[in-house]
């Protein structure tokens, strides 16, 4: 049970995290999509990716 | 909907920090979260991949086909691009261009205050001009060494007379002599008078030379209305006049010519001797009155630099002169045999004490300026919302200390945008953009735009998010790169 509770708690923090990615990329997508060519709209992604991690590391080392 | 490349990327997250999160109560997340179906445990236990696989499932639409979590996903996400459209539109119709004319006025106003600097003096270079050095106007004048000048004015009535209607080329004309390489000189002397004052002036030059009054070693590089009148009258009683020559003048306008062309004559051989004394002393400042500048001999200044000499000293002796007299004495040597090192230490400390003077003015200045340009801004907005932006402004002032001298854009970036801001966290938004142009200087602006917004997208996801564990277990832990 204890692992059961362990492997939920991690598919949350996932849920929760990948639905802000969600909302972030369609964000991404919908305001730079038109300025910038595929290549560069990925990248944004990623920046936007890293910068949450680091969002998140920030939270986790005040924590 | 969670794609399968979202979830693995949250996954790498939640491993490589080793944290747990849920979503702040009532937050978009948390709402699109309440949409989706339970996790299933048996397929997420497995592997790393079997929970990413878990949650793209839980994710999907339900039995009936709808799918509240995409629904969600998209309701925030259009919102969060007009709300984020809003601050970048903001930003570059409001607070950039506002930034831009508050530290266009900055400039300016240092500019202003840079110039008021005792180093900041222009080092006038002036000469003797070449006509004076001619040996056919040293024969001209010569006669003179040996009369007394006495007063020779001429009448309003005729002075008019003689210079009306004349243009350049008669007066050039008028002024001509045997010698071409005088003429020569004139001819450069008087377009150059004319340039700098106008021919009217150079006219009135030519007849109203100061008779009463010898040539000194302040002026003499500089006035040289006895030359002009002296070659114009000498012109009019050779009959080069279109209209006066001597027999037209009378008995007395031709005494008064005479008596004026003598006066003249003499301080033309005083301003020859005045500047022979200079040469032989070797000393090339020309004392002035005018403290914004300090005048010195064109050759002369150039033999000092040749021979040693620092133009600093010169604008430091002369800053100096005050409260340190003797200073600008030893500097003024063509010889530039002065103590260097003093010169050196008194220059250091004009700089310094300059440097301080316009650091506590450039302050004071740039407070000023940003407080009145905002308040003007501030003026024009709806009667309304104007009292709360006025004090707005004040505390935001208040709650800035120290001006860096090196680095103003930042404090008018800080007041402007807390002050003009309209919620948009625009002052986020322009501090990410300006560390990303740190980092990289070459990065495009519009690049550079779009990765500040990504960062301030990823704070405001972030802050949906709590940790409840920074030390999760083993499970399926695994160290991957997003």
């Amino acid at each position: 049970m204890e692992l059961n509770m362990s492997v939920l708690n991690k598919a949350n923090s996932v849920a929760a995290i990948a639905t802000g990615i969600e909302i972030g990329n369609l964000v991404i997508n919908t305001l730079v999509g038109d300025v910038l060519d595929g290549t560069h709209v990925q990248e944004a992604k990623e920046a936007f990716a890293i910068a949450l991690s680091n969002e998140l590391q920030k939270k986790g080392e005040t924590k | 909907m969670i794609s399968q490349k979202s979830a693995d990327t949250a996954l790498s997250m939640v491993n490589q920090l080793g944290i747990n999160v849920i979503p702040r109560n009532g937050t978009p997340i948390a709402l699109a979260m309440s949409h989706m179906m339970s996790i299933d445990l048996n397929v997420a236990s497995g592997s790393i991949t079997d929970i990413a696989k878990g949650v793209v499932s839980a994710a999907k639409p339900n039995i009936t086909g709808q799918n509240g979590h995409t629904t969600v996903v998209h309701e925030t996400a259009n919102a969060a691009v007009s709300s984020l459209e809003h601050s970048i539109r903001y930003v570059r119709s409001v607070i950039a261009p506002t930034i831009e004319e508050i530290i266009a006025s900055i400039e300016e106003a240092q500019q202003r205050i840079d110039a008021q600097s005792p180093l900041n003096k222009d080092l006038v270079q002036v000469s003797l001009p070449e006509a004076y050095t001619s040996s056919a106007l040293a024969t001209m004048v010569k006669i003179f060494s040996e009369t007394s000048g006495g007063k020779g004015e001429l009448s309003v009535d005729l002075t008019n007379k003689l210079i009306e209607g004349l243009g350049r080329d008669d007066l050039l004309a008028i002024m001509l002599t045997n010698s071409e390489t005088l003429n020569a000189q004139v001819v450069e002397l008087v377009d150059r008078m004319v340039e700098d004052s106008g021919l009217s002036m150079v006219l009135e030059l030519c007849t109203k030379a100061r008779t009463n009054e010898l040539i000194n070693d302040r002026d003499y590089l500089t006035n040289h209305s006895s030359l002009l009148s002296f070659l114009f009258l000498r012109g009019v009683t050779h009959g080069k006049h279109p209209s006066y020559n001597g027999s037209a003048l009378t008995p007395e306008m031709n005494t008064n010519v005479a008596r004026l062309m003598a006066s003249c004559g003499q301080n033309i051989l005083r301003t020859i001797s005045l500047h022979n004394s200079r040469i032989t002393s070797g000393r090339f400042i020309i004392p002035s009155e005018d403290a914004s500048a300090i005048c010195v001999h064109n050759d002369m200044v150039r033999v000092f630099a040749t021979n040693g000499g620092d133009i600093e000293h010169i604008i430091a002796a002369h800053a100096l002169r005050s409260t340190q007299p003797k200073l600008l004495d030893e500097v003024n040597n063509i010889n530039a045999s002065y103590d260097k090192e003093r010169l050196t230490n008194a220059l250091n400390s004009v700089r310094t004490s300059s440097a301080n003077k316009s650091q506590l003015i450039g302050a004071n200045a740039i407070r000023k300026i940003t407080n009145d340009t905002l308040t003007t801004k501030i003026n024009e907005l709806p009667l309304a919302e104007r009292v709360a932006k006025h004090r707005q402004l004040k505390d935001v002032q208040e709650s800035w200390d120290f001006i860096d001298p090196a680095d103003i854009y930042s404090y008018v970036r800080f007041v402007t945008a807390e002050t003009l801001d309209n919620g948009t966290d625009a002052l986020v938004l322009m501090q990410y953009v300006d560390m990303l142009q740190r980092i990289d200087p070459e990065i495009p602006a519009t690049e550079a735009a779009i990765k500040a917004t990504s960062i301030q997208l990823a704070r405001w996801v972030s802050s949906q998010l709590a940790i409840t564990d920074t030390s999760i277990g083993d499970v399926a832990r695994t160290e991957t790169s997003i």
